[in-house]
Parts: structure tokens; sequence; C-alpha cells
């Protein structure tokens, strides 16, 4: 689902959105992994079919992986 | 001198012509053509391959130096030009339907530790994969043509720190992945053209790089001055650029309306 949370740059609010199933969250057919907007445009978004990827968990995986394989020490 | 054969001169002088306009159209020249030394020496002064090297030639060949033209036929593997010495600038112009190839694993693509400017020269299916790593040396990103976006991690360096300063990119479709300038420390200028914003999945692209992060020193985005108001209210890029020491600027009325980032002219 659709999770918000305030934050403030320079003394100005913003809301940023993201999903807590780790999804893409979408706009106006654009796919965010998380967006961060002035919070008095109200922009709405809806939860995405993609997931994002976790990318610390993906580097360490590959990482792990090419080592196990002989492609780097 | 022979005479054993009578010749229709009007006809051989059609003929000749014919072969010489064809020569000076490979060739890129104007100049007359004397028969038969200028033809051979305009032919040997035409450059192989169209004017740049075949992939494969430039990557498992021998090792170029200077400037380098590079015509994508095949998809670019991974993990190539790594640690090369001595290329000064690498153009890659992809064929159409050709792209940077991505391993399943590590997506670790061109490795460009020591090549100061790159030109990337897209073609609508091409995208910027992840992982143009270790580029230590290289300062310099100019991408023209047609390029759908940048993935994640595009210049994301799993080596220290990237030595990226200026990028200059034009916007046609896409948008800029997770962490795509992550630990570019160096990098200060932005360069984005096109007619519409170019969309931020996610403001990691930067806040990793330590000039355009909260506190940093501050990065400096060029866009078309028709966008900026867009550009400052859009997704991610509004807390971007409202960082304080971050600003944005109008391409018009700087060096980069006449120039790419890395010299060549915009016709």
């Amino acid at each position: 689902m659709i999770v918000t949370e305030h934050f403030g740059v320079n003394g100005r609010d913003f809301i940023r959105t993201t999903s807590d199933a780790g999804r893409y969250v979408v706009r106006d057919g654009v796919e965010y992994s998380e967006a961060c907007d002035p919070t008095e445009f109200g922009r709405m978004y809806t939860e995405g079919d993609l997931m994002t990827v976790d990318e610390t968990t993906a580097e360490d995986k590959a990482e792990a992986y090419d080592i196990l394989m002989g492609v780097s020490e | 001198m022979a005479v054993d054969k009578l010749v229709d001169s009007a006809q051989l002088d059609a003929d000749l012509t014919s072969v010489a306009n064809a020569i000076r159209t490979k060739g890129g020249t104007s100049a007359s053509l004397a028969f038969p030394t200028g033809f051979v020496s305009a032919v040997e002064a035409i450059p192989s391959g169209g004017g740049g090297d075949s992939a494969y030639d430039i990557l498992y060949g021998s090792a170029p130096t200077g400037e380098i033209i590079l015509n994508a036929d095949k998809d670019i593997p991974i993990g190539v030009l790594s640690g090369r010495k001595g290329i000064t600038k690498l153009t890659i112009q992809f064929a159409s339907g050709k792209k940077f190839a991505r391993s399943s694993g590590n997506g670790q693509n061109l490795c460009l530790s020591s090549i100061p400017v790159l030109v990337l020269i897209g073609n609508s299916s091409s995208t910027l994969p992840g992982y143009f790593d270790q580029m230590n040396e290289s300062h310099k990103v100019v991408v023209r043509g047609t390029f759908s976006g940048m993935e994640n991690n595009a210049f994301r360096t799993t080596v220290g720190t990237s030595g990226l300063q200026i990028f200059d990119y034009t916007h046609t479709s896409g948008s800029i992945g997770a962490n795509a300038f992550y630990q570019c420390n160096s990098f200060s200028t932005f360069i984005i053209r096109g007619s519409a914003v170019m969309p931020l999945s996610n403001t990691s692209a930067f806040t990793s790089a330590n000039r355009w992060k909260s506190g940093g020193a501050g990065g400096t985005l060029y866009v078309p001055s028709a966008l900026i108001s867009s550009y400052q209210s859009a997704t991610n890029w509004s807390t971007i650029l409202g960082y304080t020491n971050n600003s944005i600027q109008a391409i018009e009325g700087s060096i980069y309306e006449t120039q790419y980032a890395d010299g060549t002219p915009i016709e």
C-alpha cells in the first residue's frame, strides 16, 4: 500500500511517497521507486506492478556469485 | 605503349568519371582525381569500416590509442576496455537494435578507468545500463541520439570514487534510475537536453554524490530555459534543487548552447 511521510528542505515542506510492498509508485504513467514532492502540489500516486530492486542486496548477491564462479576475487 | 585496340574514348571518359565520382563520394571529397595515381591515392585514403572500427576489432584486437570511433554493430559485452591506456576519447555509435549487453549477475559494464571522454550515440532501443564502473579518470560523458533512459546504478562505481565531472544527456524517453550517480563525488555539471522534463525515479540518484547531496558543495543542472520552472517543481528534482548549493541554469546563453560537453558543435 501507499505510504507517505513529510520532511523539510530549507524550510519547505515535502512529502515522500513510497510503497510498503516494495513496488514502484506511479503517476501520469511514470514510475518512481520513491517520489518526493512539495506538499502544496497534492500529488497522488498509485501502486505499480513492478517491484523496485533492493540495490544493496542485488549488488551483494552479484558480488558473491562472481566470487563463487571465480570471476573475481 | 601498346596500341592494339580501338577504344570509344567518350565511353571511357564516362566510365572513368563514374568510378571517380564513386571514389569521391566514399572518401568525402570533391577534388578532381588524376588517373591512375589520383584514383589510387584517394582509395587508399578512405577510412576502413566507414570511419569507425568494428566493436570486436577494438575490443579483442590491438590496443588502440588516441581518439577512437567504435561502431557497435554487435552488442557490447561487459568488462571490456578495462584498464586500457592511451584512449583519449571514445565514441561508440550504436547500430539500430544494438546495446550494451548485461550479464545475469553483476551488471558491471564498460570499465572506463582510463578514458577521459566518452561519447555515446544511441539508437532508440538502447538504454544506459548499470555500472559504468571505475570511471576513475573519466571526466566527461556525452550521450546523444536516442537512448531510452538510464537504468539504476548507471554511473555507480564499486571502486572508490568516480572521476565523472560533466554529463551531457539528450533526453527523448525514459528516466534516471536510482543510485545513478552513486559515489560520483566529482560530478558537478549535468546538462539535460530535450523538450520535456526527464523524470528522476529516486533522489538516491544524487544523494550519494557529494556535491549534490544536502550540505554538498553544489552541482549545476543545465536545461532548456522553457523547462526551468518545470524542473524546479518536478517530483524528486524539486528536492535535489532545493538543497542550498545546487542550482539550475538555462542551456541558452551558456557554452552548452552551441556545443556538447566534449566540444562537438551542435548542428
